[in-house]
């Protein structure tokens, strides 16, 4: 009797440890990151572009340009993609050819992100002779497809069968049983797929090293070399000049704030408008 | 049963899922506009059965099955599936409303489905007279606009049958349409299903002796994949021909 009420303390104790460690990991970095970053942030930070090297003052908004357009032209490429590669896989499961496309996306998930990097630089960069944010825009589709397809499965296959069952009794085809009951019924899951796929290639460093290479200017133009803010926070923290450093870390907590806002704040908006429509 | 017309036919049906045979040539013949009930232990083959029907068998992976279905003496295997299911509705076990419609969108859901489009008034009149049919219209009225699925179990499935009978078929099938109701609810439907006869020719497959003692003027009695005995009702339960529809009715096996 005395073992086991020992046994159940110690697993007891040792949960509650891995699930304090855990969050103070996550506390301790968004703390600091916080109080480092939040403490040079003003309005030219989001306004302008970044000081000479070694001068105070300037900001980001090169950066943050940058980052939300390469962001949003990557997940509008992987998209379609995405979607209906997943849409494929899930309507098609005891097919070869849709285990194969599974395991190719499981596949690419798995490549490195440096590694599609180089593959940019390679066939975009070094083809076109040119830096630009377009090919960091579809290096990073890369690493939105096979997410995005992953997610869109899933959640197509949470779908009841009874419900498709339903719709085909009452004479509907295959193609408006997809769209009418499998996509509309896991539209918010899809949507919050997307989000997350969003979430994970803002964040995304190494593959943009090769091909949107950075720019202190801000630049409109895809077609030309382009900051993100992963990248503006690599340069800058690297740099040996204070003023660049302390920037760098305004510039993560900005970042780690755009990533939780698509993550969370947007997931929690488009499933309260849905479910509204519903 | 000479009388009364013939609906639905089915010669030689075989059933398999996989390397198993489910139905063993069944052969029967539904009259029309009356209840007809499949009764049978569980694992029979009578919820296959219905499903061959209207060819939503096939649909399980893994499935096959032979034999043709002749509905109104035309083989349905020569039609447009999609005109099967036209003239061939179905209720399933559990209630199943689309969760993304409401309680108007889901009567027209098989219109919407089929891309057929309908006038404001016509859609209106659709759903009024659909969910009067199905006795629902009072209940539902000023909830037309919420989620189907918003509905209590019984009114969910009654929201079910409206969608099926909506779309004009000849014959409606219903498999064990009460069996996750209530017995309120399941008394509403028994009542409901009596009175759709005067429109529609009705199948519906139970395991619930008295259910099918109730309602149906024709029985059928599966066993192990095979059609043992069919016949009008009142004879089959006052005299089994076979020995096994005898040990049934006397509730040797369940």
């Amino acid at each position: 009797m005395r073992g086991r009420t020992f046994k159940n303390a110690l697993m007891s104790v040792l949960v509650a440890a891995a699930a304090v460690v855990i969050i103070a990991i996550l506390v301790v970095m968004i703390w600091h990151i916080f109080f480092s970053g939040v403490r040079y942030l003003n309005w030219d930070f989001f306004t302008k572009a970044p000081a000479v090297f070694g001068e105070a003052g300037g900001g980001v908004f090169n950066a943050i340009v940058g980052s939300v357009l390469i962001t949003l032209v990557a997940s509008a490429l992987g998209t379609p993609f995405g979607v209906f590669a997943g849409i494929y896989v899930a309507e098609h499961e005891d097919q070869r050819f849709a285990s194969a496309v599974r395991l190719c996306a499981d596949a690419l998930q798995g490549v490195p992100s440096i590694v599609i990097g180089i593959f940019g630089y390679t066939f975009l960069v070094a083809r076109f002779r040119s830096y630009s944010a377009l090919s960091a825009s579809i290096a990073l589709a890369f690493m939105f497809i096979p997410t995005t397809a992953r997610v869109t499965e899933e959640v197509l296959l949470l779908v009841p069968s009874s419900l498709k069952e339903a719709a085909y009794a009452l004479g509907a085809r295959r193609s408006s049983v997809v769209w009418n009951i499998s996509i509309k019924s896991a539209a918010s899951g899809i949507t919050s797929g997307l989000l997350t796929s969003m979430a994970r290639i803002a964040g995304e460093t190494a593959p943009l090293l090769f091909t949107a290479f950075g720019s202190r200017y801000i630049e409109w133009n895809m077609l030309r070399p382009m900051s993100a803010l992963p990248l503006q926070i690599y340069i800058d923290a690297g740099s040996p000049y204070p003023a660049q450093q302390q920037q760098a870390w305004s510039a993560a907590f900005v970042l780690i704030l755009l990533i939780l806002l698509l993550q969370y704040g947007i997931r929690f908006v488009i499933s309260r408008v849905l479910r509204v429509k519903a | 049963m000479d009388e009364v017309p013939v609906v639905l036919e089915t010669h030689d049906i075989n059933a398999w899922f996989g390397k198993d045979q489910v139905l063993f040539n069944v052969s029967m013949q539904i009259p029309k506009k009356r209840v007809t009930a499949i009764m049978g232990p569980s694992g029979c083959g009578k919820t296959t059965f219905v499903r061959t029907l209207n060819g939503l068998h096939l649909m399980t992976p893994g499935a096959r099955s032979s034999g043709t279905v002749l509905l109104e003496g035309t083989d349905t295997s020569t039609m447009d599936i999609v005109d099967v299911r036209k003239h061939i509705g179905m209720v399933f076990q559990r209630p199943n409303p689309f969760p993304t419609m409401t309680v108007y969108d889901n009567v027209l859901a098989g219109y919407r489905l089929t891309g057929q489009r309908l006038s404001r008034e016509k859609a209106d009149r659709i759903v009024e007279t659909m969910l009067t049919k199905v006795g629902l219209w009072t209940e539902v009225q000023s909830k037309l606009f919420k989620a189907g699925t918003s509905l209590s179990g019984g009114q969910q499935q009654r929201l079910c049958i409206a969608r099926t009978i909506a779309m004009e078929p000849d014959v409606v099938l219903f498999d064990e349409p009460t069996s996750a109701l209530d017995p309120k609810s399941t008394a509403i439907i028994e009542e409901l299903l009596s009175s759709l006869k005067a429109d529609y020719s009705i199948v519906f497959v139970t395991h619930g002796l008295q259910q099918a003692a109730r309602i149906s003027d024709y029985v059928a009695f599966f066993m192990t994949g095979e059609l043992v005995e069919f016949g009008e009702t009142k004879k089959v339960f006052v005299g089994p021909q076979d020995k096994r529809t005898e040990d049934y009715l006397s509730g040797k096996y369940g």
